[in-house]
């Protein structure tokens, strides 16, 4: 499997035109009114060239005059909004109690996507698969079969941490294609025995020490420009006993409870199911949507909510993805995409606040 | 819908109307004058359950921007003003008397209102959105317009429900569904300053048809 490549962009063009004649369904990143997302593509796609990203707390552009084809990171969209998306129909029932589950989609794959969201894949398979008595048989029917071509980062927005969290700029594994972008060339790598088939059939050579010592120095300087200065050794433990911290009331200050930031993390899996009566009661329709742990209703139990005030439900957010989450699932539930600071409408930075908490 | 209740009293509706005992009285408008406080009143021993649709009925409407003057002040407008009889202040119905739902906006979203009928019917709690509208917005797959076009926009404090229409359309929200639940709209006005807005025209953005809701109201008050 260890099938590296190095190859000319045209062999972008050859590597969609393989995955749609695979009869995939591709999302790839596409520039939507001012915005990096992921979109459902054709098979005539192309790479969006020369894009520049900037990120910042509470903001986002893009501009031209990037000097490549993955001189962005993301938008807000992540892998998760195709795998768990923000709302699906689970089930159609009728008064014969005929079931119609609703499951089936054809394979998807998931072009461009970076390290820190293959690493969030993977947390979201834990949550509804691999660490779950009773695997969710709709986000696993659309895992299944995926393919994941991935980009190794040699560019770095400045709300990024994975260097940090340790998810990234390097995809170690869960992909079957990556690209390294080397100036004007790529270097092309498998990463599974499909991810192999394709790889092959790219026209290039086998790259040398050259070629890869040059991906590693690439790789190096955006590991160090996304760390922060904090240890997350021992993060989780060292956090718990500053649940009653006066910081969470200064939080509670800025804080909208919005849960903008819940919506764009790769990881935030909550959701809540209701069912919809046709007028007659003829017929019922359960669906599932994004919940969030920042609506008051959320924490609800018999109508009454156990986190009523702002800093209790950020507390629990914060809480959850840096130390909880160690003991649920067994990994961190942050994978410093830095989204959420991108995308909080009044700009709170989680690395600042974590940062501060833990010290 | 219509197989399954039956209007008794809609004056915009139809031209029989009865004034009897219902299950549910859906109000619209705010309270005006004497004669609309006595009809609240005679909803309330009518009805069994009272619902406030729209930002009139419910926060006082774009009429209760009166309410932050005196009477007097605009009552010279007029060339006769001894034949307006209008309480001194535009109120919700629930000042009033006892409302036991809310549905806001202006206008309403028709899918709550039937949400509403339709939980009614099957003996449901009925959804009705008390989040703030960021929320459906991410949900809807909007662009924050605040994010990344630099938009001013009162989502984060506003109340879900309207399908976040004016995002969607590359404008800021501009709260005619009211403040959501416990908004913290001091968070809000610091960023909006930060953006560079100044407090005249962040008290205009409050200053709509649900200025008279509490929350708006000490926004537009204190901020004078």
């Amino acid at each position: 499997m260890s099938l590296v490549k190095l190859t000319g962009e045209e062999e972008l063009i050859r590597l969609i035109k393989l995955l749609s004649e695979r009869r995939y369904k591709l999302i790839g990143p596409v520039l939507q009114e001012g915005v990096i997302l992921y979109k459902e593509v054709g098979r005539d796609y192309r790479f969006p060239k020369g894009l520049k990203e900037i990120q910042g707390k509470g903001y986002y552009r893009v501009f031209k005059g990037g000097e490549g084809y993955f001189s962005y990171v993301h938008g807000f969209y992540s892998p998760k909004h195709f795998l768990h998306p923000p709302t699906e129909t689970l089930l159609k029932l009728e008064p014969s109690l005929k079931q119609d589950t609703a499951i089936g989609s054809e394979p998807l794959a998931l072009i461009g996507i970076r390290a820190c969201d293959i690493k969030a894949l993977s947390i979201l398979d834990d949550i509804f698969i691999n660490r779950n008595s009773h695997p969710d048989e709709h986000y696993k029917r659309r895992r299944e079969g995926i393919f994941i071509v991935g980009v190794n980062c040699v560019y770095t927005g400045d709300t990024c941490f994975c260097g940090t969290m340790g998810t990234g700029p390097f995809i170690e594994g869960g992909y079957d294609v990556s690209i390294t972008e080397i100036g004007e060339v790529f270097l092309i790598r498998a990463g599974s025995e499909r991810g192999k088939e394709i790889v092959e059939q790219l026209r290039g050579e086998e790259a040398r020490d050259e070629h890869l010592k040059k991906e590693k120095e690439l790789i190096e300087k955006v590991r160090e420009r996304t760390k922060i200065d904090m240890d997350i050794t021992g993060l989780h433990q060292k956090l718990l006993p500053k649940l009653e911290s006066p910081l969470w009331d200064d939080i509670e200050k800025r804080c909208l409870a919005c849960g903008s930031c819940t919506m764009v993390c790769p990881t935030c899996f909550c959701y809540e199911v209701r069912d919809e009566i046709t007028l007659d009661g003829s017929s019922s329709t359960r669906i599932r949507s994004w919940d969030v742990c920042f609506r008051e209703g959320f924490s609800a139990i018999h109508g009454i909510p156990i986190r009523s005030t702002i800093k209790a439900r950020y507390r629990q957010w914060l809480m959850h993805k840096f130390s909880y989450w160690v003991y649920q699932f067994g990994t961190y539930g942050c994978v410093g995409c830095g989204r959420c600071i991108t995308w909080c409408p009044v700009g709170i930075d989680i690395r600042e606040e974590v940062k501060k908490l833990a010290s | 819908m219509w197989d399954h209740i039956e209007i008794v009293f809609w004056l915009l509706g139809k031209s029989d109307n009865r004034m009897e005992e219902v299950d549910i009285a859906f109000v619209e408008g705010s309270v005006s004058t004497k004669e609309e406080e006595d009809l609240a009143r005679e909803i309330r021993e009518k009805a069994k359950m009272v619902v406030t649709i729209g930002a009139c009925a419910t926060s006082g409407g774009i009429q209760a921007l009166r309410n932050f003057m005196k009477q007097k002040e605009f009552l010279s407008v007029y060339p006769n003003p001894r034949f307006i009889e209008s309480l001194e202040r535009s109120v919700p119905v629930g000042e009033i008397i006892k409302v036991d739902y809310e549905i806001w906006g202006c206008p309403v979203n028709p899918s709550i209102l039937e949400n509403f009928i339709n939980s009614y019917l099957h003996n449901k709690r009925p959804s009705i959105p008390d989040f703030p509208l960021c929320m459906e917005c991410k949900i809807k797959g909007n662009i924050c317009v605040m994010d990344a076009y630099g938009i001013p926009c009162l989502g984060p404090v506003v109340r879900a429900g309207c399908g976040a229409i004016c995002p969607s359309f590359k404008r800021g929200c501009y709260g005619c569904f009211g403040p959501c639940k416990n908004p913290n709209i001091d968070a809000l006005i610091l960023w909006f300053k930060n953006m560079g807005l100044g407090e005249e025209e962040i008290k205009r953005m409050f200053e709509n048809e649900n200025a008279y809701s509490p929350e708006f109201k000490r926004i537009v008050e204190g901020l004078k």
